[in-house]
């Protein structure tokens, strides 16, 4: 209860109205008559002196105990003060409200309190799930606030969670552990973390069972810090593995970020590129690199440094694939990938050794080249130096008996004769044996063209009559007279027929030998059968067997009894097959035998066959070398001793040899196998490399394929720089040109391109074309036209190049624009037509045997040379660094 | 007496051929190279040349062709002697302008019978 005489409000109430009515009542007295007595003025006084203290009591009651009680309620809100006021008054009004926002504000507090809580709760919840542990350090440094993955992670006694343990006796604790290592100074090492907790910073800590921490310490105002632990345990064990990796790898390997700096190598790499020690450290760029070894004269002489780095940096956007020579003479591929967001990898390969095997192989390619050729003189020359003086036993015995019988000399006459045969005898097996030869070496060739079937029976009839009669043998020829003709090749028929007659006709006596000519067709192709019937010995079956062996008659009696070389039925065989036929057999031991020969009848049976794979000699396969061999090589020529040499050299190289022995065939092999690289040889005979090598360059899927073109003379040094960036056939698939352009243009699609062509057309339309596509073209009609073009303008992106033009055609071009330093730079697209006709096959070939002729001096590496410039490159083939 | 200008470079195959054909007969007058060859058929004048192929000097088609091509030699009928039959060369023959061809070895009766043919003035083969 307040007190009465300490209220403020009591006395001011109370002397208010005292006062009032103190000074009512002096007035009145002064008004009235009377006069002003001294007993009424005490009266009034005490009068107002009575209405003061009723008024004050009053007021006391009204309002200052109430006001006591509110404030005491306010002050003390569990107290039920308010509630004591229960008047109906203003003041009573004011308690109420009072108590009512009391209430509400105690509800809104409670509501927070509870939000706040759930909170905590939940922060307390995420805290304690975190896969970090967290601690924060007070200002005084001790532990105030962990999660229970802190805990677990650091394995620290449960007396350091008293909130009273500080970061300093933590790190002795830890440091006692051994954690900073042995042998430390302890005091040191706390000194020296201590000094650091005013930075953030990260580091690791190894714990004793191995685990791996990460810990991040960040200071807070106040002098306190939060630690953060990561078990980075897993993460560690990856980057070792990584690590591991990167080292064990035989390439090396080296990352840049997005902003150029290397951040990741292996030691391979620092092998590789023997820089010094600071450019490892994760703050040097791919410039700087460049730079340095720009200065240190890798990029040539007499160039722009500052250029050469702005122009390799430029090209990190791409993939990019080059060489650079080492010191010691070690060829070391570079290959770099860009990673999507600017950063790229860097690949370095060791290709000395391939580069060793590829010159190893075109090396065995030459010597494979120059021992078929000196095969093919040998039996050529044979052929000749054989025959020659066997025609002069032949004739000369022939003339001697004409002599002999025409002067009476008659008995001299079976001697003769026995020289005549075995002359004969002797041809017959030369012949033979230079046939199987041949057809074993790959170089006998086939000649389609229409024969008529009547005419090559008229001769062979002629041939086989006398042989036939020699014996008392019957010759019939049963054959329809409209037998037409046959597309294949006259000779090898006449052969076969002559053969399996004369056979017929020496193991039959007093019989019949019939020879009857058929046509079938089977599956639609067109067959014609030429079956030689006997009734002589026959065969039996273990006879059969080897029947078509050379040599192996059924023994060497046979041979003496019945002569011949042993060879006929062998060559007879390979013929067929060559012809696309075969020849087939029945017999019986004293009955007879029936030998088949089936040839196709139409040109495209015959064709096939021609190109088709014999397999009677040394198999001619389609795959050698290592077949799990991870490089594969598809070698495309029409020399089979190069297929052999070349299939076995590379087999012991590990590498997967494709072999293909026609244009088509390389075309169909590569689309299936999708070599790594091709070899083709350009001066085949039989085949012209020209047209394979324009077919594969101008198959989408098969271009991108390096194709080392190796053309071969005598010389053993051999340059040819085509300087060409690709190839187009005519007509000109313009999509194709547009991706091409692309590819090879430093800026993208502006610029100019030079357009060389005879064609007037051509050039008319490749400038409309260029010019849609928004670049400017200047046009030459010819090479010389074209060197002119380039010594007046300054130099295009790319170069359109027709190879067949008059006054200077386009590999003169070539060669002359490539002696040019400025000029060598600008790639060439060379366009030719597919369908070259033989002046220009000629043409081609003699135009690519005055360059090689020239370029022997230039000792230039063929390989390298063409690799670089079938494949898209970036970095000038010459410039050794990058 | 029928002349008969053989062009033959190999000499055993000369002295055999010749010497058989004269036995048969025919007057044989002898040329060792394609250009001996021209010049006697111009200055010999005979009734048939039989041309080897592979001679020195001028080869055989070539010797044929000049000879087809002279006033004075084009009548004459020529035998091609190839060798080997190798391919093309038979058409080669031909195309040359020879009326006839055979192939070593020479079988004699054969290249008889084709001289008989020619000389009698019958369509060749």
């Amino acid at each position: 209860m307040p007190s009465l005489l300490r209220s403020r409000l009591c006395w001011r109430i109370a002397l208010a109205s005292f006062l009032a009515v103190l000074a009512a009542e002096v007035a009145v007295l002064i008004a009235l008559p009377g006069g002003f007595a001294p007993a009424g003025l005490l009266g009034a006084t005490l009068a107002a002196a009575l209405v003061a203290a009723i008024l004050a009591a009053i007021a006391y009651r009204a309002i200052v105990v109430p006001v006591a009680a509110i404030r005491e309620a306010i002050r003390n809100p569990g107290g039920n003060g308010t509630m004591a006021v229960n008047r109906n008054d203003e003041i009573g009004g004011l308690a109420r409200t009072i108590a009512r926002g009391r209430e509400h504000h105690e509800k809104v507090i409670a509501d927070q309190n509870a939000e706040i809580a759930k909170r905590e709760a939940s922060l307390r919840a995420t805290f304690e799930n975190m896969d970090q542990g967290v601690a924060m350090y007070d200002g005084d440094l001790k532990l105030a606030i962990w999660n229970s993955r802190m805990r677990e992670l650091l394995g620290l006694p449960d007396a350091f969670f008293d909130r009273e343990h500080t970061f300093v006796d933590y790190l002795r604790y830890v440091g006692a552990r051994g954690e900073f290592g042995h042998d430390v100074n302890l005091d040191a090492e706390i000194a020296k973390r201590l000094a650091t907790l005013g930075r953030k910073l990260t580091y690791e800590r190894i714990r004793p069972d191995g685990t791996v921490l990460e810990i991040t310490r960040n200071p807070i105002a106040g002098g306190g810090f939060i630690a953060i632990f990561t078990d980075i345990t897993e993460h560690k064990r990856a980057e070792i593995e990584l690590r591991a990796t990167l080292e064990n790898m035989d390439q090396g390997v080296a990352m840049y970020d997005s902003g150029h700096k290397m951040i990741l190598w292996n030691s391979r790499m620092r092998e590789f590129l023997d820089l010094p020690d600071e450019f490892f450290d994760r703050e040097h760029t791919f410039e700087e690199y460049l730079r340095y070894t720009g200065t240190r004269g890798e990029f040539g002489e007499g160039v722009d440094i500052e250029e050469e780095v702005r122009k390799r940096a430029a090209t990190v956007g791409r993939k990019v694939t080059y060489e650079r020579v080492r010191s010691d003479g070690s060829i070391i591929e570079i290959q770099r990938n860009p990673i999507p967001g600017g950063a790229f990898i860097a690949i370095y390969t060791d290709i000395t050794e391939r580069r060793k095997a590829e010159m190893a192989l075109t090396e065995a390619k030459q010597a494979a080249e120059a021992a078929s050729r000196t095969k093919s003189d040998f039996l050529a020359n044979m052929s000749h130096e054989l025959r020659t003086p066997l025609n002069a036993i032949i004739g000369y015995s022939q003339m001697l008996q004409e002599e002999a019988s025409d002067e009476g000399h008659d008995d001299y006459l079976p001697d003769l004769a026995k020289i005549e045969n075995a002359g004969t005898h002797l041809l017959n097996l030369i012949n033979g044996i230079l046939d199987l030869s041949k057809i074993e070496a790959g170089r006998m060739t086939v000649f389609i063209e229409k024969v008529n079937i009547t005419s090559v029976l008229a001769e062979v009839r002629g041939i086989i009559d006398p042989l036939a009669a020699k014996n008392g043998n019957r010759l019939v020829i049963d054959c329809a007279a409209d037998a037409g003709a046959i597309d294949s090749d006259v000779t090898k028929l006449k052969q076969s027929l002559l053969n399996l007659l004369s056979n017929a006709s020496k193991f039959t006596k007093d019989g019949t030998v019939t020879l009857a000519v058929g046509r079938s067709r089977e599956d639609a192709r067109e067959t014609i059968f030429f079956r030689v019937s006997d009734t002589g010995i026959g065969m039996s079956p273990e006879h059969l067997e080897k029947l078509f062996q050379a040599f192996a008659q059924a023994d060497s009696s046979t041979t003496r009894k019945y002569g011949g070389t042993g060879l006929g039925l062998a060559i007879t065989r390979h013929f067929a097959r060559m012809l696309g036929g075969d020849v087939t057999v029945a017999s019986e031991l004293g009955k007879g035998s029936v030998f088949t020969l089936t040839l196709p009848a139409d040109e495209a049976g015959a064709a096939a066959a021609a190109a088709a794979v014999d397999d009677e000699g040394p198999a001619k396969p389609k795959m050698s070398g290592d077949a799990e061999g991870e490089i594969t090589v598809l070698v495309v020529d029409d020399d089979e001793v190069v297929h052999e040499t070349v299939g076995s050299m590379l087999g012991r190289e590990g590498y997967r040899v494709l072999h293909a022995r026609s244009g088509a065939e390389a075309l169909t092999m590569a689309r299936e196998f999708r070599p790594d690289a091709i070899t083709l040889d350009v001066m085949m005979p039989q085949m012209d490399g020209w047209s394979v090598l324009t077919a594969l360059k101008s198959d989408p899927e098969l271009c991108e394929i390096p194709v080392t073109m190796v053309t071969m003379l005598n010389d053993r040094a051999i340059a040819l720089q085509l300087g060409a960036a690709g190839f187009l056939t005519k007509p000109i698939d313009w999509a194709r040109l547009n991706a091409m352009l692309r590819q090879h243009s430093r800026q993208s699609l502006e610029g100019s391109v030079l357009v060389i062509d005879d064609d007037v057309e051509m050039r008319r339309m490749t400038r409309q074309m260029l010019e849609r596509l928004g670049m400017s073209v200047g046009e030459a009609e010819n090479g010389e036209e074209g060197l002119a073009w380039l010594a007046a303008h300054p130099a295009p992106s790319i170069i359109l190049l027709d190879l067949m033009m008059p006054v200077m055609d386009g590999f003169e071009f070539l060669e002359r624009a490539q002696e040019r330093a400025g000029w060598n730079q600008i790639p060439v697209v060379v366009v030719t037509a597919m369908d070259l006709g033989a002046d220009d096959l000629e043409l081609l070939h003699s135009a690519t045997r005055k360059v090689i002729a020239k370029g022997a001096t230039t000792g230039v590496d063929l390989r390298s040379a063409i690799r670089d410039v079938l494949r898209p490159r970036a970095v000038p083939s010459g410039a050794a660094a990058g | 007496m029928t002349k008969i200008l053989l062009v033959e470079d190999n000499e055993m195959n000369r002295d055999m051929l010749s010497r058989r054909l004269a036995r048969k007969g025919y007057d044989v007058v002898m040329a060792v190279d394609g250009q001996q060859g021209l010049d006697m058929a111009v200055s010999e004048g005979p009734d048939l040349i039989l041309m080897d192929m592979d001679l020195p000097i001028i080869d055989g088609w070539e010797a044929t062709r000049r000879v087809k091509a002279g006033e004075a030699t084009r009548a004459i009928p020529v035998i091609a002697l190839t060798a080997h039959a190798m391919i093309g060369d038979r058409d080669k023959a031909l195309a040359a302008g020879c009326d006839d061809y055979d192939t070593k070895p020479i079988d004699f009766l054969r290249l008889l019978g084709k001289i008989e043919t020619l000389l009698s003035g019958a369509p060749s083969a």
